[in-house]
């Protein structure tokens, strides 16, 4: 019964962080209707810049964090035009060229990474490394708290935001009609940048952290990615408020299946849900998808 | 011909359409009206299988076509036009109309005959090889009735043809849904343009917040209270 | 629910692609003779075309041919249909795989393991897109995507695959007969692409289903069966051209030929080639293929690859969507560079 609950609890951790990186992801989809295919390599280069930034800098991954926020929001934010080209136009099928467009990025990125960073896999340490914390009944490793931790800050941050400042309600105003928005002048474009800027920013923060978690390789990507499409079909495509029940089930699959099974098949069960989910319930478990 | 049966949908928290029940005789010319956001569209896109209603049925020629697939409900008979013309741009006017032969053809050939028979019709003839894409509204309007009689529909449901059109494209189509009706094909039409609706349509449903407000011939209806507070106006009423 | 026919009561690609044969034989034996002169020679040339050329370019045009093939196929769901398949890399893969397992395992001859493999596929294509052909084109991708990555996590794990390490075919170096067998199966694949879609019913109803599906449901066109007929059709030759590759190089394992970069290239091939057209892909697989071996035999790097399809990709998109034979009109090469630069400069405010 121990192990049923560490795993549990190990697994709702984790989802904690995903549900990050699924909060920006969807919400990229509810206002712009771009599928970022990149997703997993905005992590991915979260995580090898902390390791970056440690080796060279020292100290610990955690004081980069703000760095990288704001270092992955002014990326985002100078390519969102090349995608808004890409999905714009007198283009056919403006969505699936998005597609296609995100697709090539994420090859460069990740072809990026391994022509410059080999096929090495990488660790990041912290203070809270090794470190367990008590808590009650099982024994939680401190660092994973402390993912978890920082999944709830930065998505409540990011809710409490998208809530109260005024850009804040543009974008919802956005993601809920388009053309109304622009009509009462929201400015769509400046918006949809920073919508995807946000969510470059957060999800190569969310990157530090799973780099510190887990090991940084050049191919780690490809599970977040499929971690990002799983949150965002289970809970609704463009549904943000789903995406954290979503998050937290993919935790708790996820870590199932590594205990009980094997490592080697987590990512072929969230395929199988996800397979299912589009059978059963495309619209999301909570039928409020697109 | 056509039964429609306690139709409800609503979206969100809008009820778009609610409790609808009317009928449609055979060879009849029949006309929706009623404001913006009555529910004409959405009513139009129930019974052509493109939304699912919440309850309600409709049938045609006895059968219930409720929860078909528009495709299946497109062979059995009922075609219709979109408001916003929707042609497949790259293609030909020739082709756009093909498309909606396959469906009674066997071969290319077969189709294509039987497009060019359409196109002659409506008077699309001469444009047979331009892109869809390089037509002006009004043959865009017309391309879109071609396409949806190519089906060889028994029932043609239009969507505002008349709407946009200058005065003897107006005309021009009031001939062609005319000729339509005489070839045997019965048509309900929404429509906003009276002088259109009135002279044409046998029967006229208005609606009013996705309920039948009123029904009957033209001259009944221009002159029932309720219409003419909900739709008409004041000045339709002193006019005629 | 909607009432649904089920897709295998309406065989209309295949009846009409035998229909279209016939009819095509016939023309064939009205043409001129002079174009009947033309294509036998054409034919005898590429077919001959080993006894004159050394095995270092043999190779090469082997490839090509390969890849053309490929990106035909890819052609037929994502170009001529509009829906993106971005798993395409699996079919192939599970051909390869088919052909290894019944080989190594079953010690078959290698022309039914072939067969095999496409049913496999065209089962697997079936499987995938039932659900999800009835979804928007954004689900099709991510669903194709994920079962690209699902077959290869499953032929990283099973015993019978040889896990990650692979498995080792029986050698059979030939490369002229490779040759001649890439040959057959890439005129094989635009001939099925030539009379399903080009001058086919069923090619103008996913014409029709690319530019406005709604519409083309409207006029009677049962969009969910034609899309899944269009998805299985583009499945088979990719995993034919599997089987070919696995034993042509004798060695396969899950990154080889399940990995992302053969969906990549597939993708960027047509796009670049021209996205819906006849030769497209043909255009597209010889002009990216070249320059690939070209920067594999300068630099030697492998993972170079990715980032160039990557580039490709984007740079495509961004400049030529309706790639090179997008860009001819009528006969004329339209490029339009100043404005298309014009446009990604307002895009950044300058």
């Amino acid at each position: 019964m121990g192990l049923f609950l560490q795993t549990l609890i190990d697994g709702l951790l984790i989802g904690g962080l995903i549900i990050v990186i699924g909060v920006g992801f969807s919400l990229c989809f509810g206002v712009m209707h771009i599928i970022d295919f990149a997703v997993g390599e905005w992590v991915m280069l979260g995580a090898y810049t902390a390791f970056w930034m440690v080796r060279y800098f020292g100290r610990d991954p955690f004081v980069y964090l703000p760095v990288i926020f704001f270092l992955y929001m002014a990326i985002g934010y100078l390519i969102y035009p090349l995608i808004h080209r890409a999905v714009s136009g007198r283009r056919h099928n403006p969505a699936l060229m998005g597609l296609v467009f995100t697709f090539g990025l994420a090859s460069l990125i990740k072809g990026g990474a391994l022509t410059a960073w080999g096929f090495h896999v990488r660790s990041v340490t912290t203070w809270l490394s090794g470190e367990s914390l008590p808590l009650g009944v099982a024994v939680v490793p401190a660092l994973r708290f402390a993912g978890f931790a920082f999944g709830v800050l930065a998505t409540v941050a990011f809710m409490l935001f998208l809530k109260w400042s005024k850009i804040g309600v543009a974008i919802r105003a956005m993601a809920q009609d388009r053309i109304m928005a622009e009509l009462l002048g929201v400015d769509t474009n400046r918006v949809s940048a920073l919508v995807y800027a946000m969510y470059t920013g957060l999800t190569g923060m969310a990157g530090v952290l799973i780099g510190a978690l887990f090991s940084i390789h050049a191919g780690m990507g490809l599970r977040y990615t499929t971690f990002a499409f799983f949150v965002v079909v289970l809970a609704g495509m463009g549904y943000v408020p789903g995406v954290i029940p979503a998050g937290f089930l993919l935790g708790l699959l996820q870590s199932l299946v590594t205990v009980y099974v094997s490592g080697r098949y987590t990512l072929l069960a969230v395929f199988l849900v996800l397979y299912g989910t589009l059978l059963a319930r495309p619209r999301g478990l909570l039928g409020r998808g697109w | 011909m056509l039964q429609v049966e306690n139709l409800t949908k609503s979206f969100g928290g809008v009820q778009a359409v609610d409790g609808l029940t009317f009928a449609i005789q055979e060879g009849s010319i029949t006309g929706l009206i009623g404001p913006n956001g009555s529910g004409k569209t959405t009513c139009f896109n129930l019974i052509s299988g493109q939304i699912r209603p919440d309850t309600g049925t409709v049938r045609f020629a006895g059968r219930e076509i409720t929860h078909m697939r528009p495709s299946r409900i497109a062979r059995l008979g009922i075609g219709r036009t979109f408001q916003i013309p929707t042609p497949f741009t790259r293609m030909t006017v020739l082709e756009n109309v093909m498309i909606g032969a396959f469906s009674r053809s066997r071969t290319l050939g077969e189709a294509s005959r039987l497009a060019l028979e359409v196109l002659e019709f409506t008077g699309l003839k001469e444009k047979q090889d331009e892109l869809a894409a390089n037509l002006t509204t009004a043959d865009r309007k017309r391309l879109e009735v071609a396409r949806a009689l190519s089906t060889g529909p028994r029932l043609l449901l239009l969507d505002e043809v008349i709407a946009g059109l200058n005065p003897t494209e107006v005309q021009g189509a009031m001939e062609l849904i005319r000729a339509i009706r005489a070839r045997g094909i019965t048509v309900l039409m929404v429509e906003h343009v009276m002088e259109a609706v009135l002279p044409l349509c046998d029967w006229v449903i208005v609606l009013n917040f996705g309920r039948k407000i009123a029904e009957g011939t033209p001259d009944r209806i221009v002159h029932n209270p309720t219409v003419i507070d909900a739709y008409l106006g004041e000045r339709f009423r002193a006019r005629t | 629910m909607s009432s649904m026919e089920p897709f295998w009561h309406a065989p209309e690609a295949y009846s009409e692609g035998v229909g279209n044969l016939l009819v095509g034989v016939k023309r064939i034996s009205q043409a001129r003779t002079s174009q009947i002169l033309g294509w036998a020679m054409g034919m005898g040339f590429l077919l001959a075309f080993p006894l004159f050329v050394s095995s270092f370019w043999l190779r090469i045009a082997t490839e090509v041919l390969m890849w053309a093939g490929l990106a035909q196929s890819w052609n037929i769901i994502g170009g001529y249909t509009g829906y993106l398949s971005f798993g395409h890399g699996a079919f192939f893969g599970i051909g390869a795989y088919a052909t290894a397992i019944l080989m190594v395992h079953a010690g078959w001859p290698f022309w039914p393991t072939l067969l095999v493999g496409a049913i496999l596929s065209a089962l697997c294509a079936a499987a995938v897109g039932f659900p999800t052909l009835r979804l928007r084109g954004a689900y099709f991708a991510i669903a194709t995507w994920a079962f690209g990555e699902a077959m290869r996590q499953v032929a990283t794990v099973l015993e019978a695959t040889g896990g990650a390490f692979g498995m080792q075919l029986p050698p059979f170096l030939n490369l002229p007969f490779f040759y001649e067998a890439m040959l057959i199966a890439t005129v094989l694949t635009y001939l099925l692409a030539f009379l399903l879609l080009e001058r086919s019913m069923f090619g103008y109803k996913l014409r029709a289903i690319r530019e406005n599906e709604v519409a083309a449901e409207a006029a009677g066109v049962d969009t969910v069966v034609t899309k899944i007929e269009a998805f299985i059709l583009s499945a088979i030759p990719a995993a034919v051209f599997g089987g070919l590759y696995a034993y042509l190089i004798t060695y396969i394992h899950p990154d080889s030929v399940l990995g992302p970069a053969i969906t990549d290239l597939m993708v960027v091939m047509v796009l670049f080639g021209g996205v819906g057209t006849l030769w497209g892909p043909l255009v597209g697989a010889t002009a990216i293929q070249l320059v690939n071996r070209l920067l594999w035999f300068l630099r030697g790097e492998s993972t170079l690859y990715l980032v160039y399809a990557g580039v490709a990709i984007c740079l495509v998109v961004l400049f030529m969507p309706d790639g090179l034979l997008g860009l001819v009109e009528r006969r004329r090469l339209v490029l339009r560079p100043k404005e298309n630069l014009r446009a990604l400069l307002r895009q950044f405010k300058l």
